[in-house]
């Protein structure tokens, strides 16, 4: 692993005012919480902490650094002596993590992850009510089933409605993993009626009911990323005005030109294409789209704003 | 001397100094710098770039008694150093297994080694939850509601001055919420359509209102529009998904499982941007302009 001198320096002005206030450490610890390879760390401060220091660089001025079998103890590194502050996008970020982890209820028992938020709370003057994240918009309530189910391995009868068909239909799945796209939560889990993974969209789900039925799967490794890498892709070109409508969708490829932007993007379903270029409005139009693909042949635009103007009476 | 000998010595002399120190000051306390004058000049560029990237804010002010007055450089200790946290290592643990699950992007290992280093922790056996990706922006002004700095920004064309009481991250943005002196009203801000930079005034500028309950984002609220109350009839199959915008209390169920919502509409594209993704599950029963809108839009479409 080559390591640049920039890289290093970040974990040696971190990892020197830990040492210092262990009052001493292991080589192979420092090594580990600071990702820094063993033989790398030991020359380092051999060859070149042991310089550092301020003029006039008399031993008093110079950061002292003793090494002793495999510890090691820094002394009169008084600059080095408090870690660096952390930004505020690193604080935000922290702080949004904890909070979301915490909401989830995922093995907090110890009151750890309590702890340390409230923690960095204090130290950074935010307070409970400063940050919230809502990582999707799901019902709390199918939300707090599927969770348990996973974690029970129990399976899980629910009623769900597929945008793609218009229909609701009524499954057992068995959830193994969670994860939140675009602002929805979206549930994997091996379904009993289709006989394979499937993904659902936890806010389409209208009621889930934990059963006392175990799981029929082992839970695999689970894949951490949600792919739509099957679904037929579609290429828009549209009115740069118009660009905020993607906002939050999932696009594999995006160009911009003076007054258009050109996008390529998974398509779920017909009635989803639909929706989405009558928003876009007149600017907009297909560019690209899959031929060999039920879903995007059924695509009739004229018909689906011909409904909606009949529905307005127009 | 190495590259990071002299980024090291650099950075203990900038710290240790309390005046503010040129370029040839520096030179000649680290030593080791390149003898050609050009090359000097490029390679000390060059780490205070490196020190800057790391997070450390180099001050540059003049140096006392110099006529023409010349850059000095200075870090200050305050400024440089952190809040001490004291994390014992579970919390530290915790923390860092909720950055992995979250895959908050804008975490990287060195926001952990400066909270004292965090081993290798096992991969979430559940995949993780979703990403969170903070900017700068968003960053600086959590930050102001920490300490009740007054935020000045562009946003629509317009500027504003904020008092930021909240951040909120949802369906994959930041928003800021809070009293916006320019409008006298409680306004929410998408962060990443702030146009422009972010200004912060002194802190303790302000009284931090308690905040309300969590906030639901609705785009046809972010606007400037006189506000307009419009209902919306969804239908039963789609009936579900106006829990995603609304509140219990504005939503009226008919015995058939449709509903009827109410909407208070500050920003009309954004409104029928949103009655559209229904197709035709949906309907604007009132005000007569806004079904207008809807019926011009879709016309217009039919006639290209």
């Amino acid at each position: 692993m080559k390591i640049s001198a920039k890289d290093r320096m970040a974990r040696l002005i971190a990892a020197i005012p830990w040492i210092v206030a262990q009052d001493g450490a292991s080589i192979d610890e420092i090594a580990e919480r600071f990702d820094y390879p063993r033989d790398l760390l030991l020359g380092d401060l051999q060859d070149v902490v042991f310089y550092v220091g301020v003029p006039p660089y008399t031993p008093d001025t110079l950061i002292e650094v003793t090494i002793d079998d495999d510890m090691v103890w820094i002394s009169y590194a008084d600059w080095f002596a408090r870690p660096m502050r952390l930004s505020g996008t690193e604080i935000l970020s922290l702080l949004a993590a904890g909070e979301t982890v915490l909401a989830f209820d995922i093995q907090d028992e110890a009151g750890a992850l309590a702890r340390g938020l409230a923690k960095l709370r204090l130290a950074t003057g935010s307070d409970a009510d400063t940050v919230d994240v809502q990582l999707g918009n799901a019902a709390t309530s199918a939300m707090v089933t599927l969770q348990s189910a996973a974690t029970n391995q129990q399976c899980v009868d629910i009623s769900y409605y597929s945008f793609a068909r218009d229909e609701h239909t009524e499954r057992r799945i068995e959830p193994n993993r969670f994860f939140a796209d675009g602002g929805h939560w979206y549930v994997g889990a091996y379904c009993h009626l289709a006989g394979d993974e499937r993904v659902f969209r936890v806010d389409r789900i209208d009621e889930a009911v934990e059963t006392s039925a175990d799981f029929t799967r082992s839970v695999e490794a689970a894949d951490d990323t949600f792919s739509m890498a099957d679904a037929p892709r579609v290429t828009i070109e549209l009115p740069s005005s118009r660009a905020r409508v993607l906002d939050a969708l999932l696009v594999d490829e995006r160009s911009n030109a003076d007054t258009t932007v050109t996008v390529t993007l998974p398509v779920s379903s017909t009635r989803w294409l639909e929706q989405l270029l009558l928003r876009l409005g007149p600017g907009a139009r297909l560019v690209e789209t899959p031929t060999d693909n039920d879903l995007v042949q059924g695509f009739d635009l004229p018909s689906a704003a011909r409904r909606i103007l009949e529905r307005y009476g127009a | 001397m190495s590259k990071l000998e002299r980024l090291l010595k650099l950075l203990a002399v900038l710290l240790d100094t309390t005046i503010p120190l040129s370029a040839g000051d520096l030179r000649q306390r680290i030593g080791g710098y390149p003898d050609v004058d050009a090359t000097f000049r490029r390679t000390f560029e060059r780490d205070k770039d490196d020190l800057r990237s790391m997070g450390v804010t180099i001050r540059v002010a003049p140096v006392p008694e110099t006529e023409p007055p010349l850059d000095g450089y200075i870090v200050d200790q305050d400024e440089y150093a952190g809040q001490e946290l004291g994390l014992t290592p579970d919390e530290l643990a915790a923390l860092h297994l909720a950055a992995a699950l979250v895959r908050a992007d804008s975490l990287g290992d060195d926001a952990f080694w400066k909270l004292g280093g965090a081993g290798e922790s096992d991969p979430p056996s559940t995949g993780t939850l979703g990403a969170i990706s903070s900017s700068e922006e968003a960053g600086l002004l959590h930050s102001a509601i920490a300490e009740q700095r007054l935020a000045t920004f562009e946003y629509g064309g317009v500027t504003r001055e904020l008092e930021p009481a909240r951040m909120s991250f949802t369906r994959g943005q930041w928003y800021v919420s809070g009293h916006d002196r320019t409008r006298k009203a409680e306004r929410v801000f998408r962060v990443d359509r702030i146009e422009g930079a972010v200004t912060l005034g002194m802190p303790d500028a302000y009284q931090r209102q308690p905040a309300r309950g969590p906030e639901v984002v609705r785009t046809w609220e972010l606007g400037d529009e006189d506000p307009v109350h419009a209902l919306v009839k969804i239908d039963a199959e789609l009936a579900l998904w106006a829990h995603v915008h609304l509140r219990p209390d504005e939503i009226e169920p008919n015995p058939d499982g449709s509903v009827v919502v109410r909407a208070v509409v500050s920003n009309t594209d954004a409104f029928r941007d949103w009655v559209l993704t229904f197709l035709d599950n949906a309907e604007v029963l009132e005000p007569a302009e806004l079904r207008d809108t809807i019926v011009n839009w879709i016309q217009a479409m039919v006639a290209t």
